[in-house]
């Protein structure tokens, strides 16, 4: 990778660092300035990164420009969607969380003999017939 | 507007677009990409304009805009209004001169 396509690479991240939120939109933008800048490169055989910055603007100016022709509402609606994935996420993995310590609990009493229906007599009816018919108990 | 205008002559991918603005208008307007893109994508979004790729180069592929029925009819909407706010605004003003 050449050291133009480097700092390319690394004006992007800023870019893109610099959105308010994630979506398709700005990654769309991000592709589309990469492209952009790719013909400003090949049109004017630039050697130096910094003509590609006096072009464009610097990271900041080009993410502000972007988000105040944006529509906030478009903003707005899609960090919302992203909390609510979020907390729907984090529902999930506590009920799922919730199931297997539950699952872990049980086999627990299990493997330790807790909750084992042994079936063999009730020993109460056991005793009272062996003292009635005075058999020996022990 | 000026971008709908700029396609209505022909398909036109986003650099293009911004370095035609510059050269048109002598370097007097510059059309940031973070302003255009935007733009293009409320355009693409309202139906105005439909976007293909060309390939250009060995991986690159450029993204060219077209100006699609919708969009023209936009574009004549905005510049019947664009005349008569002028018209208005230089009315106001040749007023202003008389009176000088």
């Amino acid at each position: 990778m050449s050291n133009i396509e480097k700092e390319k690479t690394i004006y992007l991240r800023e870019i893109k660092s610099l959105m308010l939120c994630k979506n398709k939109l700005t990654k769309q933008f991000i592709a589309d300035m990469s492209e952009s800048i790719d013909c400003f490169i090949a049109d004017n055989n630039v050697s130096d990164f910094a003509e590609v910055i006096g072009h464009f603007g610097s990271a900041e100016d080009i993410s502000r420009s972007f988000l105040a022709k944006t529509d906030l509402a478009y903003i707005v609606k899609r960090m919302k969607i992203k909390r609510i994935i979020l907390t729907c996420l984090l529902i999930a993995l506590a009920l799922w969380g919730a199931v297997v310590g539950f699952a872990a609990i049980d086999t627990y009493k299990e493997n330790r003999g807790y909750g084992v229906e042994s079936g063999a007599f009730d020993s109460s009816e056991s005793l009272y017939e062996n003292y009635t018919t005075g058999e020996n108990v022990t | 507007m000026l971008v709908l205008h700029l396609l209505s002559k022909e398909d036109m991918y986003g650099y293009q677009i911004t370095h035609t603005l510059e050269e048109m208008t002598d370097g007097g307007y510059t059309l940031l990409e973070g302003t255009l893109y935007p733009i293009l994508y409320k355009l693409e979004d309202s139906g105005c304009i439909t976007s293909y790729g060309v390939k250009s180069g060995a991986r690159r592929v450029r993204k060219y805009y077209h100006l699609e029925e919708p969009g023209i009819r936009r574009y004549k909407e905005m510049l019947k209004d664009y005349k008569f706010i002028t018209d208005c605004i230089f009315g106001v003003l040749s007023e202003d001169k008389s009176h000088e």
